[in-house]
């Protein structure tokens, strides 16, 4: 993770001792560890320090995001395989891993809620459809035992 | 809040702007922003030749002081030389700005950009 990297809390106020360069020579360290060059920060337009600390929240944000995201993914698998770990367990194989990660966004979730629908209806026919055999099959035995019988 | 300044002087465009760099040169040299409207007399002219370093570093001391002359509005010149000076260390702390301006469109000179 790329945190620990913190800029001074120092503002003007409290650093009124100092001169600007003194205070520029503090800040350059840290603007150089988020990717600013040298001719960037001491020579270049004086607003590119904002967007690079933006960048670096931004950055931050998702490794955090991308930390916890592992963290659930390890969680899952924990209490998966749990089961067979405990003593005196009678399962004899862990619940599988998830075949696919998780959906993270709005598109994916939307999209897994199709595919899943899609499942729940054809199997729903396919159940249909074995009822319906069933039933015929159960129809063809009744009627051909009344006609064996009939015959004799 | 403006960065820059563009002075014409017989038809060259100047532009006026500090980097660090320039204000490590100018506080080198002896410069203290915090005492420009103390000593004025001595300071602003040197605050405005520091404003030519950034993009004309080969620039004449006389002909600033040529083109200092020749404008007008300028204390409303020098606050904003003051406020982009003050810029170079403000940005490093992210203070919200407050757009200035606001002055009306006359012929002084110099504009913002």
């Amino acid at each position: 993770m790329d945190g620990g990297i913190e800029r001074s809390s120092e503002t003007p106020e409290t650093s009124e001792e100092k001169s600007y360069t003194e205070i520029f020579e503090e800040h350059f360290p840290y603007y150089l560890a988020v990717g600013m060059t040298y001719d960037q920060y001491w020579n270049d337009d004086v607003e590119l320090v904002k967007y690079y600390r933006k960048a670096d929240e931004f950055r931050k944000e998702r490794a955090n995001q991308e930390a916890w995201l592992q963290g659930a993914y390890f969680y899952e698998a924990l209490c998966r395989v749990s089961p067979i770990l405990r003593a005196f367990s009678k399962a004899d194989e862990p619940s599988p891993y998830p075949d696919r990660p998780y959906a993270l966004t709005q598109k994916e979730q939307e999209e897994r809620e199709k595919q899943k629908e899609e499942a729940e209806y054809k199997r729903s026919i396919e159940l249909f459809k074995q009822l319906v055999k069933q039933h015929n099959q159960n129809f063809e035995a009744s009627v051909g035992g009344q006609d064996e019988r009939s015959n004799d | 809040m403006s960065k820059k300044i563009t002075v014409n002087y017989e038809g060259r465009k100047y532009t006026l702007e500090f980097s660090r760099n320039t204000v490590k040169l100018m506080e080198r040299a002896g410069f203290k922003i915090g005492e420009v409207f103390d000593a004025p007399h001595t300071l602003v002219p040197q605050l405005f030749y520091g404003a030519f370093q950034m993009h004309h570093k080969r620039i004449d001391g006389n002909l600033v002081e040529k083109i200092w002359e020749t404008l007008k509005g300028r204390d409303t010149l020098t606050g904003k030389l003051v406020d982009m000076y003050q810029e170079t260390l403000v940005d490093l702390f992210g203070f919200n700005e407050s757009e200035t301006g606001g002055e009306d469109e006359q012929n002084l000179g110099w504009t913002e950009e």
